[in-house]
């Protein structure tokens, strides 16, 4: 548990149905009703086609880190200084999109582009869960 | 030739600073910095404010008010302006907001244009007011709470991906920083005044692997000038003028998505940039290019024409970046080693291109420099989908074309 970690804005228009999922222990991203297109970091309208109002569609939650870097020093956020070294990674999800998420439960060490991991959601309290990844 | 009627003729820039409860070193605020390299560019082009009839402003990253252009106008004094213009593009918009100037110079619209950036991202005591852009909670909600250390984690994801495909190594993006810290040592208005070897970059802390110490941009307050006007009014004030030979540009690049990390889709507005001025850019004679990181200089060298990704680790390895050598990159030091000032930070590479170009180089002149290359980056788009992104670059050639 990281004391003041900087907590997402739940109450956020198009971010809410995705924090509200993640505390169900569920990974969603946005999918357009008009062209398929798969996208994270939600928005108002789809950024292929420009259709408006994409729906959602719920993750297998399973990924490839893309890309990933340890953290040695807290240049922004010195909430997390008790937990460096840590992992941030750049995860591309079956379905389409990457995020950016942690890796957790390995050495930080071992991460490798293209290592395969799983979802799992760690609580934060106050019925929130943040999604981070752990080798599968 | 894009803009016929309008050069460049006056240059300003700042010393640098980084003030801290630790150091002495001078707090100017944010309007000290504009209205000092105001002063600056209007001595270098031997012209009086009363003469400047318009006036281009690069926001800064610093809370400022709202018409904050008009409100500086009227700081700096003057009492009729035919044109006020403002760019917004992040930390590349010294080439936007130079395009800006010289449309409306080469269009008849004003005669003389100043433009302005400064910045003050280092406060005495931290904190620094710096305005809120993230309206739609992309930083809040998607970065922050994963502990993304800002860019510097962003880099390093960039990097590590670049390296895993291409094998651009530390040790061969360290020859970029070397190159730099050695033109910076040879200028005057630089922050980092020392030489340095690859071993001691590579010994450099730390940060977010693979970036270290010395792959972060350095923040500092600074302020730079240009002023734009017509030929015949340089030929009057008697500097040396520099012409835009072409600029390009290009804002949220659709660049395929597999590539968004090891890409920062600047090659539009290359491709754009030397469509206009009919010049390749393996023919430059500098590069002065927008450097935050080591690894996106290499990326814009790749966008920009020098080599392709999978020649780059090669090509980073084993070219000369030297004043005297092939590619004459960042020749004031650039933005790693000279400072970056904030969103501002862009100008040291076009303040720099016009040096060259008047032959002011000092010890770090490239001989004989007929024409050179200036680019510019704003923003971050290291995982969602080139957000953000603006993409300059600018071909400035010396006198005025024929
Ligand atoms: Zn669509």
């Amino acid at each position: 548990m990281i004391d003041d970690r900087p907590l997402p804005d739940t109450k956020a228009e198009h971010d809410a149905t995705f924090w509200e999922a993640a505390a169900e222990d569920r990974l969603l991203v946005q999918e357009c009703g008009s062209c398929s297109h798969r996208q994270l970091y939600p928005g108002p309208v789809c950024r292929a086609c420009h259709a408006e109002a994409p729906g959602w569609i719920e993750a297998e939650g399973t990924g490839e880190v893309h890309s990933y870097t340890v953290i040695r020093r807290a240049t922004e956020h010195r909430a997390f200084e008790p937990v460096i070294p840590y992992v941030v990674a750049s995860v591309e999800l079956p379905e389409g999109p990457r995020m950016l998420t942690n890796v957790v439960g390995c050495d930080v060490e071992d991460v490798e582009v293209g290592m395969s991991v799983v979802v799992e959601f760690e609580p934060l309290g106050a019925g929130l869960a943040i999604p981070v990844f752990r080798p599968r | 030739m894009a803009f016929e009627e309008a050069v460049i003729a006056g240059i300003g820039e700042t010393e640098k600073s980084r003030p801290s409860p630790r150091n002495d070193q001078p707090a100017y605020d944010l309007e000290e910095y504009l209205a000092t390299a105001a002063r600056l560019t209007l001595a270098d082009a031997d012209l009086d404010a009363d003469e400047v009839d318009g006036l281009g402003v690069a926001r800064p990253s610093v809370e400022t008010p709202y018409r904050y252009p008009l409100l500086l106008a009227d700081e700096l004094g003057f009492r009729d302006l035919a044109w006020i213009t403002a760019t917004d593009h992040c930390g590349g918009q010294a080439v936007p907001l130079l395009a800006q100037a010289a449309m409306a110079v080469d269009a008849g619209v004003v005669e003389t244009v100043l433009c302005l950036g400064a910045d003050t991202p280092k406060v005495p005591g931290g904190g620094g007011e710096v305005f809120p852009r993230d309206p739609r909670g992309l930083q809040r909600n998607y970065k922050d709470p994963f502990g993304v250390q800002g860019t510097n984690a962003e880099a390093a994801l960039a990097q590590r991906r670049h390296a895993e495909r291409y094998g651009t190594s530390p040790e061969v993006l360290g020859r970029i920083y070397v190159a730099q810290r050695r033109h910076a040592a040879a200028n005057p208005l630089a922050y980092l005044r020392e030489e340095v070897d690859l071993e001691t970059y590579l010994d450099s802390e730390p940060i977010a692997d693979p970036i270290r110490l010395f792959d972060c941009v350095i923040p500092v307050n600074a302020g730079f000038g240009a002023l734009v006007t017509t030929p015949e009014r340089a030929a009057e004030l008697g500097t040396d003028p520099v012409s835009i030979a072409g600029v390009g540009h290009n804002h949220s690049p659709s660049v395929p998505r597999d590539e968004t990390l090891t890409t920062i889709g600047m090659e539009p507005a290359a491709r754009r940039a030397f469509g206009m001025a009919g010049l390749d850019p393996r023919e430059a004679d500098f590069y002065q290019l927008y450097d935050d990181y080591p690894i996106v200089v290499t990326m814009e060298m790749i966008e920009i024409g020098l080599c392709r990704p999978t020649e780059a680790a090669r090509f980073v390895a084993e070219t000369d970046f030297g004043v005297e050598g092939e590619v004459p990159l960042n020749t004031g030091g650039g933005q790693l080693c000279a400072g970056q000032a904030g969103v501002a930070g862009g100008f040291l590479q076009l303040v720099e291109g016009v040096r060259q170009l008047r032959g002011e180089g000092g010890e770090g002149q490239v001989p004989d420099a007929e024409w050179g290359i200036v680019t510019g980056i704003g923003g971050v788009s290291a995982n969602y989908d080139g957000v953000l992104a603006a993409n300059s670059v600018m071909v400035l050639e010396r006198g005025v074309s024929a």
